[in-house]
């Protein structure tokens, strides 16, 4: 059979010529025409019943965003003057709190010496300085919270640039050394990294925070005191 | 306001031009003038509510033969489970023989190829119609049935071929 001519072209032909009665011609017309009408009519209605709301949901926009940045803003201007970044187990207020009583202070720190500055950098580690000295303070999640004493520090020539856990290392192994930053010889049992710039040092007596400024300082923090931290 | 005026007109004018032609493509795929007119109603109705989505990509004959086709299928598919439980009740009756009156008026060799087409493939149907009947180009019936050209070269040469095993089957020798 060919596609082009087939044997039922006559018929298809006569079938193409069926068409409406003009009396439903013109029935669906005008049903088309008011069934149009009627949703334009609707289409205005709701244009019109939502077109007064705009302006009162642009206004609820607006304050929405207002209050969102002025919510961000302020969060985030408290969070600057407390000078700790962000630490999520711990607050400032929560720090000073703790320290405010003189007697905590002096046990905690050695004497009642007012904290002039608190400072967070990082890890969980804060840095405070009294009226009488510096120290680091560490929280953990145990809600332990171990103090340690600034004692002195130590110049190491490019150690600002490139430290790393086998170079501190390397440094402690001399004896000498040992004896002048930390008091005595006894032998490092450990060293490991609390972030970039702080190590932990355990040696057979003492423990040690070893903080690297950008100066090739390193700064030595002696192991005083952990006192239990309740919210 | 002036844009809803603008929209009407336009619609009024395809119907003008276009009515026949959407009827009895509607027609010739259901059988059933009142159906027919209803969805060719509803494809003018349509029209008018997605005017805004209609590109010239295509043009508006070939548009609306879309949407009487798409709005055709939605309403055989809605229609479907009726048909089964009509089959159920009187299984005896043939729901496919119902011949609208203009085809009746026809005369018999019409009556005879459209109890057929009815009853070959949907796909086969359409793109005889289209092809066949309505003398639709191969590209706008490809565009009506979002087919490839060739799609429609093959399927309207099978759709033939099963045209004629049904008009033989029902008895109908052509001279």
């Amino acid at each position: 059979m060919n596609n082009k001519h087939s044997e039922y072209d006559e018929i298809f032909k006569s079938l193409n010529t069926i068409s409406l009665r003009d009396m439903d011609r013109d029935e669906m017309k005008s049903k088309i025409s008011s069934d149009i009408e009627s949703i334009s009519h609707n289409k205005q209605k709701n244009i019109k019943l939502w077109k007064p709301m705009i302006p009162a949901i642009h206004t609820l926009l607006l304050l929405f965003v207002f209050i969102a940045v002025g919510y961000f803003f302020i969060t985030n201007q408290q969070s600057d003057s407390a000078g700790q970044g962000n630490n999520p187990e711990f607050e400032m207020t929560d720090l000073n709190s703790i320290f405010k009583d003189p007697a905590v202070r002096e046990a905690v720190f050695g004497d009642d010496a007012e904290i002039l500055k608190s400072k967070y950098i990082g890890a969980g580690i804060y840095h405070m300085t009294s009226t009488s000295n510096s120290f680091l303070v560490t929280f953990n999640t145990d809600k332990i919270i171990e103090v340690f004493t600034y004692i002195k520090y130590i110049r190491q020539k490019g150690i600002s640039d490139h430290n790393d856990k086998e170079t501190i290392k390397s440094i402690f192994e001399d004896s000498s050394v040992r004896l002048e930053a930390l008091g005595s010889m006894s032998t490092i049992k450990n060293i490991h990294a609390v972030n970039n710039s702080i190590y932990k040092m355990e040696t057979a007596e003492h423990n040690f925070l070893i903080q690297i400024d950008d100066d090739d300082l390193l700064h030595i923090y002696k192991f005083k005191e952990s006192v239990q931290w309740h919210k | 306001m002036g844009e809803n005026a603008n929209t009407k007109q336009i619609i009024t004018d395809w119907y003008t031009q276009y009515n026949d032609e959407i009827y009895r493509f509607v027609l010739m795929l259901t059988g059933n003038h009142e159906q027919a007119k209803d969805l060719t109603h509803d494809t003018f109705i349509k029209a008018f509510i997605n005017l805004g989505s209609f590109q010239n990509q295509t043009s508006a004959k070939n548009w609306l033969y879309q949407i009487s086709r798409n709005l055709t299928i939605d309403y055989f598919r809605k229609r479907n489970p009726v048909n089964v439980l009509m089959k159920a009740i009187n299984p005896n009756h043939n729901w496919q023989e119902n011949i609208p009156e203009s085809i009746l008026l026809l005369g018999e060799k019409e009556q005879q190829l459209y109890k057929s087409l009815r009853k070959i493939k949907r796909s086969y149907r359409e793109v005889i119609i289209l092809r066949k009947i309505k003398e639709l180009s191969i590209k706008e019936t490809a565009e009506i049935l979002n087919w490839s050209e060739s799609k429609v070269k093959v399927t309207l040469f099978r759709g033939l071929h099963a045209l004629k095993r049904q008009m033989i089957k029902e008895g109908y020798e052509h001279e």
